[in-house]
């Protein structure tokens, strides 16, 4: 009887979380339709400000509701995607990209797990060969 | 065989050290030097104003409203432009030092995504200490500025250009350690 209790309280449970899952998925798609597939593009390589390391796609901040809008609007003016990164490059900087684009500062962040490969292959193929 | 001295045995040890102490003063620059996360640093110092036009807040609730903020008035001087809103809490908390900063500099203030009426609430709380207030209610003026999150405060020179940029609420140390001194070496 207990037993039976439990696994009708999990299944409950179970049911629930499903269930909130899709209620929140649902919730935003409805928040994001208005926007454009290419608008949802860009704003998925740029960073909330508000909420760091999340991009403004998923972020529903003012901020980042504001920048959506304003790509659309660059987007509609004619603007290219490379003129709406320089855009918000030149007014946040690099720092708004989540891609962090290759300079002096970065070099050994985009090139330092190569490195680690390098050497550690050379170890692993001596270790196996004695 | 059981236990063979030699280089090799710790070359992952050494090497992985060394990978962490490259990583560690890596981030140590990083910490110190650029953009702590918490305040980026703003890409418009040394840079003129935006010119994006600013509408004043229409704080006398009149229905016509036309009327822009005009910097230029205040280009024979340091001054300041202070992002600020009635809704933000922080910027209830730096309103004291905004007053104070006002009693040397002139400071313009700009309502981020606010209406008129509250911003006149708020004000008449906390007091006004601008000369001017634009109303950015669409959040676009921010954006041109590189705001991303009210309050934020910024030096403009005699020039126009922007020297610089406080991103959240002014306290007593920064006021103290940074605008202070960026003030008197202009007086000077």
């Amino acid at each position: 009887m207990k037993k039976q209790f439990c696994s009708i309280l999990s299944i409950c449970f179970l049911y629930i979380t499903i269930i909130s899952n899709i209620t929140l998925a649902e919730e935003k798609n409805t928040q994001l339709n208005f926007l454009t597939n290419k608008t949802r593009e860009i704003a998925q390589n740029i960073k909330c400000l508000v909420c760091q390391n999340q991009s403004i796609d998923e972020s529903n901040s003012e901020l980042a509701k504001d920048l959506k809008k304003l790509i659309e609007e660059k987007l509609n003016d004619g603007l290219d995607e490379d003129e709406i990164y320089t855009f918000l490059r030149e007014r946040y900087g690099d720092y708004i990209l989540l891609k962090p684009p290759l300079n002096t500062n970065t070099i050994l962040l985009w090139f330092l797990p190569f490195i680690i490969l390098v050497f550690s292959s050379i170890y692993i193929f001596k270790f196996f060969k004695k | 065989m059981k236990s063979k001295f030699s280089i090799t045995n710790f070359l992952p040890v050494i090497l992985f050290s060394f990978i962490v102490i490259i990583s560690g003063l890596v981030l140590y620059k990083l910490r110190s030097s650029s953009s702590p996360p918490s305040n980026i640093t703003s890409q418009l110092i040394g840079k003129k104003i935006p010119e994006v036009p600013v509408k004043l807040a229409n704080l006398n609730l009149n229905i016509n409203n036309e009327e822009f903020l005009n910097f230029k008035n205040y280009q024979n001087q340091l001054f300041a432009v202070n992002f600020f809103a009635s809704w933000c809490a922080p910027c209830r908390v730096e309103a004291p030092l905004i007053e104070d900063l006002s009693k040397i500099i002139p400071v313009i203030g700009i309502a981020y995504k606010d209406k008129d009426i509250d911003t006149k609430k708020f004000l008449e709380e906390f007091g006004n200490p601008y000369k001017k207030i634009g109303a950015d209610s669409s959040g676009k003026i921010a954006i041109e500025w590189g705001v991303y999150g009210v309050p934020e405060t910024f030096l403009i020179n005699e020039k126009g250009d922007i020297i610089y940029r406080h991103a959240g609420p002014l306290l007593y140390n920064v006021f103290k350690s940074e605008i202070l001194p960026l003030i008197k070496n202009k007086n000077q």
